[in-house]
């Protein structure tokens, strides 16, 4: 048998596992019994594949399906990713289990987890362009279900938010991907490489939307404003799907477009600034944060900042490039592993207490020993501890980019440097916080007890995790030799290192005693306090520049929209009004009855009656007191009324909070129109 | 043989006849617009098969009152089309009206229309399409008025008044160019020889009046008022005359007159189609931003109608091979997928009475096999690959690409996220909000309202996994005009 046809059977099995959802026959365990065995045969299938990838590339090719084909192909890097994504899956597939627990959308959520499963790994395979797309959309429509589950208004904020995000997203990079088919006339990716070199600074125009695409999955900076809006409200295991695995589907498609472009210099360098930017910025928002799954959403963000910065040295480096490429891959693996430990263990605090700000869940981790020691493995995985995972991947991807910036002015490596010490710092001081309140201190939470049966399922897949962690941080050659990395001068356990990581903690814990302990908690009394998130009043990107700018384009628009649907009708009606009162003039033919009445210095009638009665007779006529042309427009309009025609505007985007920097921004907008009406007006 | 031509076109007619001066009571009513229907498919399909490319004259004066009918591959197409969303219309419209007194004038005049623009698709010459025409604005007025109240006469007004300016716009088009030309006769690629420079003038002028008069039925902005003003009808009409019969005849005759008698090469030769192009862009995004301001179901989807024709229009004068193919699939498919919608929300509205977007909350739970559909059907719409709409899309993006001009695709980008933005919080709302405490009534749906619906839903989700036949058919026609 055809080994290529495996890699269709990986998507076409869990599609098919859909099909028991919609039968009336099956109920519900038998739906999971079956859901959970295809999960476990394609991870097994994916297990059969590894030598056959070892040795050489997989293709599948089925052209004519949807136009233009379905190309699949497999390599190592592809192959990494596939096996992550199983993996993790399957361990958060048996604890969403027993986590979604209340009937309320439960075949809801279990069916676009098995939707986005497939559709994530034929994104990891595509070797197409469109195919890529496709998966792409696909996968983002499944995942907005995952995040809208509990469906309050919260929820229904967060889903609005990441949806019309992904969706702009993609038709950006679609527009990206039409002028890609312009120019290069192929969409396969394998040979747009070669096209692409004939290109000039088109190529920019070309790949620059399709990364804003990527982007906005992968969370760069500035897309990453429905990271924390949408982590917080999603159930537990979808958040750590989202994290793990999502994130990596952007960042995979960014490594793509970087590489049909040939690794070009300047695409490194704006992938390498916005991953500076990320780690910075994820970090000092994470350590400000009381909710713990917008902290780690935020960690989140700075992470994944490493792993942009390592794929543009990539890049940068060129021929040696290939220490930051295999440093990418470890730092991807280990982030989807300890992401995974860390949102599901959130999920075990909120499933058990209900709550998810640190004000609430002092002390949960006492006397729960597994638990805290695999939250904790999570948590050092992160901060680049030795003997963890997180310790050799940074390391490796400090060791590219220190070569990388030796190229350069020494002002520029030392930026990065300091860049890279504090965001690493920022790490350290935030997984303190988190782990200090939770599992060190004493407080109201310590009395509440994980169920034995929720247990089973959440604490022991977080121990496999962790196991992992802990094996690739010892043992990192074990990954080296699974991946086909030869590189002997490999030492990471080098004084170097190590010492530099005790620098990082000393700041680190710096950070913690003299930041987080005197500015961010408040204390009422000497054993109780609360913590305090001051970054509410600083400048929100989402509220203070996107939402105010939307909020001006659509006002006006609609303005000169609402005028084009309306000015023929109005045009024809006004002119049926102004003969209407042509029309309604009364000539007077008797003058006898007038006299000039000194008292109120006006001519008047000496018939009052007939007054009386011509104005009845207009009463009578519209029902009103005097006929004129006022009167008159006032009948004639029809569903035009200008009540109906400056339409009710949707409340969406009309209710904004105004702070002090969407005023000025307003004011800048304005600006800007006015300026450009003037030197369009007076040219 | 050749006048078997007339007989697809005047059989409507005789039913209609037959069924306004016999007062039949419901069921035999229903089996005989059923038949009519069904029949009348029947021979289409007779003379699409059997006498492809002959052409009939019915009466000829001199070479300008010249009644020809003539089938040609893009004839045939339309008509196909038509005749098929002709019966499920009935079926539906059926559905929607069983146990209904007086509504005789309704299936009168429905099959009345299908004769008018069967003839319309069989038309051989321009005369003889603005005759069909004008016979389409006057068989469709009465459906316009069913109701009798005081805004159904108030929309059937603006209506003609609107048709008769367009038709009287485009009649002096054709007597401009009948002038010049001395013949109306459909050729492929157009009848206009070399002009002359200083002639260029004139024949924009002739161009620019029957566009924008063939462009009022087709829903070219500003003149598209009296689509929503169409949606008080009642919905078997509006899904009709808005999604099949009355946009799309416009837009049939639109093709015509740019492909059939004045040929790309000479539009574009004195600009035809950047005058077009400005319109057909102010078209496309007032219609889809429009939307995102309506409550009311039907007139939202009306706005998103006029949205699409642009499309639809876009393809016509981009002038590129792909373009052409992407207006003519997205044409059809845009068809099946709004009859449709326009189908689900009259069902809704038959069922609970409800018509607008914050009064349908959670009618998903009560309803779910309709608003299933409706959910398919719309992101089909939007253009999520791999679904029908973004294949017409492709095509439509890279034709006019490879015409040179990048604002055109991102203006078919922007107006894609604005029909996300409009028609996704219907879906959002229907399954995603709660039921209100007071739990709407539901009456039971009409089987024969349903089955249309799921029908057409799987139609479109086939036609957008395999679309090949249907691109090899109009890339034929495509190869002929260009």
């Amino acid at each position: 048998m055809n080994i290529s046809f495996i890699l269709l059977a990986l998507i076409l099995i869990p599609a098919s596992s859909l099909l028991t959802f919609s039968s009336r026959k099956f109920r519900g365990p038998a739906i999971e019994k079956i859901s959970l065995a295809s999960l476990t045969l394609v991870f097994l299938l994916v297990c059969y594949l590894y030598p056959y990838v070892r040795e050489g590339t997989i293709y599948f090719q089925f052209p004519n399906l949807m136009g233009t084909g379905l190309y699949l192909k497999l390599n190592m890097l592809r192959y990494t990713l596939v096996f992550i994504t199983s993996f993790i899956w399957i361990i958060t597939y048996l604890y969403s289990t027993h986590y979604i627990i209340s009937y309320k959308n439960k075949r809801r959520y279990f069916f676009f987890l098995m939707v986005t499963f497939p559709t994530t790994l034929g994104f990891f395979m595509s070797d197409n362009i469109l195919n890529l797309f496709t998966f792409f959309e696909l996968m983002t429509v499944a995942s907005y279900f995952l995040v809208i589950h509990d469906e309050d208004n919260y929820t229904h904020k967060a889903g609005f938010i990441y949806i019309i995000m992904s969706i702009g997203g993609g038709l950006v990079q679609l527009m990206g991907i039409f002028l890609l088919y312009n120019y290069t006339s192929t969409l396969m990716l394998s040979e747009i490489p070669i096209a692409m070199e004939a290109l000039g600074t088109i190529k920019y125009v070309i790949s620059i939307p399709i990364i804003i695409g990527f982007g906005v999955k992968a969370c760069m900076f500035p897309l990453h404003v429905w990271l924390p809006k949408v982590y917080s409200p999603a159930p537990s295991p979808a958040t750590s799907i989202f994290s793990a695995i999502l994130t990596k589907t952007g960042i995979f498609g960014i490594f793509l477009v970087l590489q049909f472009t040939n690794f070009d210099i300047n695409l490194s360098f704006f992938i390498a600034t916005t991953g500076l930017i990320n780690m910075f910025l994820g970090g000092l928002l994470a350590l400000h944060q009381r909710n713990i799954k917008k902290t780690f959403a935020y960690s989140s963000m700075s992470q994944i900042g490493y792993i942009l910065l390592s794929i543009s040295i990539i890049g940068i480096l060129g021929e040696h490039g290939s220490s930051a490429y295999y440093a990418s891959i470890f730092h991807m693996v280990t982030h989807a592993l300890t992401k995974t430990i860390i949102f599901l263990g959130c999920g075990v605090i909120i499933y058990t207490v209900g709550d998810m700000s640190l004000n609430n869940i002092r002390g949960f981790g006492q006397k729960k020993a597994l638990y805290k020691i695999t939250f904790l493995i999570g948590l050092l995985g992160t901060a680049a501890i030795p003997g963890f995972s997180g310790f050799i991947s940074k390391n490796m991807i400090h060791h590219a980019v220190a070569e990388a910036t030796s190229m350069f002015s020494p002002g520029i490596a030392l930026l990065v440097e300091i860049i890279f010490f504090i965001s690493s710092s920022f790490t350290v001081a935030y997984s303190i916080k988190i782990y200090k309140t939770i599992f060190i201190e004493k407080y109201n939470a310590s009395s509440y007890k994980i169920e034995k049966s929720f247990l089973r399922y959440s604490v022991y897949p977080m121990l496999l995790v962790s196991v992992f962690v802990v094996l690739l941080g010892i043992k990192p050659q074990l990954f080296f030799d699974f991946i086909g990395y030869k590189d002997a001068s490999m030492h990471f356990y080098t004084s170097y290192t190590l010492t530099s990581t005790v620098y990082i903690c000393i700041t680190g814990l710096i950070i913690y005693y003299f930041y987080i302990r005197k500015k961010l908690k408040v204390y009422i009394d000497i054993n109780d306090y609360y913590f305090v998130n001051p970054t509410h009043g600083w400048f929100d990107l989402e509220r203070d520049f996107y939402l105010p700018l939307l909020n001006f384009l659509f006002i006006y628009v609609t303005a000169i929209f609402s005028f084009i649907d309306n000015f023929i009708v109005d045009i024809v009606t006004g002119i049926n009004s102004f003969f209407r009162y042509l029309g309604s003039v009364q000539f007077r033919n008797d003058v006898s009855n007038l006299y000039y009445s000194a008292k109120n210095r006006k001519l008047a009638d000496k018939s009052s009656d007939l007054n009386k009665h011509a104005k009845d007779i207009s009463k009578n006529y519209l029902g009103e007191k005097s006929v004129n042309l006022r009167t008159l427009l006032k009948h004639s309009q029809s569903e035009s009324h200008p009540s109906n025609r400056w339409l009710a505007i949707e409340r969406i985007y009309s209710k904004l909070p105004s702070t002090k920097y969407s005023l000025i921004f307003y004011a800048l907008l304005h600006g800007t129109l006015f300026i450009t009406l003037y030197i369009i007006l007076l040219r | 043989m050749n006048f078997l031509l007339v007989l697809p076109i005047l059989f409507p007619f005789l039913c209609a006849l037959y069924l306004f001066f016999r007062e039949v009571e419901e069921k035999y009513r229903n089996r005989v617009v059923f038949f009519c229907v069904l029949f009348n498919f029947l021979l289409v399909l007779l003379n699409v098969f059997y006498f492809k490319n002959s052409f009939f004259h019915v009466i000829r004066i001199n070479s300008f009152f010249d009644i020809a009918l003539k089938v040609d591959l893009f004839g045939l197409v339309f008509s196909f089309l038509v005749s098929t969303l002709w019966i499920f219309a009935a079926v539906y419209a059926m559905g929607y009206y069983s146990h209904e007194k007086n509504i005789h004038t309704f299936f009168v005049f429905f099959c009345a229309t299908l004769g008018a623009v069967i003839g319309l698709s069989f038309s051989g010459n321009l005369f003889t399409l603005f005759l069909f025409y004008e016979l389409l604005t006057f068989v469709t007025f009465p459906l316009f008025t069913l109701t009798h109240t005081k805004e159904a006469f108030r929309s059937g007004y603006k209506y003609l008044t609107y048709s008769i300016s367009g038709t009287t716009a485009s009649l002096i088009g054709i007597l401009l160019i009948f002038n010049k030309v001395g013949s109306l006769d459909f050729i492929p690629g157009g009848i206009l020889s070399d002009i002359a420079p200083h002639d260029y003038s004139y024949y924009l002028l002739a161009y620019g009046l029957t566009f924008l008069g063939f462009g009022v039925k087709a829903g070219l902005v500003p003149f598209h008022s009296w689509l929503p003003s169409a949606m008080i009808a009642p919905t078997p009409v509006s899904a009709l005359l808005d999604a099949v019969a009355v946009v799309k005849s416009g837009i049939f005759a639109l093709t015509r007159i740019t492909y059939f008698v004045f040929g790309p090469v000479a539009i574009m030769a004195f600009n035809g189609n950047t005058f077009a192009l400005i319109f057909i862009l102010i078209t496309i995004v007032a219609g889809s931003f429009l939307a995102l301001h309506q409550k009311n179901l039907k007139k939202r989807l009306a706005y998103s109608t006029i949205s699409q024709l642009g499309y639809i229009m876009l393809g016509l004068v981009v002038f590129t091979p792909n373009s052409f193919v992407g207006g003519m699939l997205h044409m059809i498919f845009h068809a099946v997928i709004k009859i449709t919608l326009f189908f689900c929300v009259g069902a809704i509205m038959h069922v609970t009475r409800k018509t607008s977007l914050d009064e349908i909350a959670g009618i998903g739970k009560q309803l779910p096999k309709l608003m299933w559909c409706f959910s398919l059907c719309s992101i089909s719409l939007i253009g999520i690959p791999p679904t029908a709409g973004y294949v017409s899309k492709w095509y439509l993006a890279t034709g006019s690409l490879q015409y040179g001009n990048v604002f055109v695709p991102i203006v078919l980008l922007l107006s894609a996220l604005l029909t996300t933005g409009y028609l996704f919080p219907i879906i959002s709302t229907a399954f995603f909000m709660p039921l209100p405490e007071k739990k709407p009534h539901v009456h039971s749906l009409d089987k024969r309202m349903l089955i249309p619906i799921i029908v057409l839903t799987a139609t479109v989700i086939t036609i957008g996994f395999l679309p090949n036949p249907l691109i090899e058919v109009l890339t034929r026609i495509s190869n002929l005009v260009m």
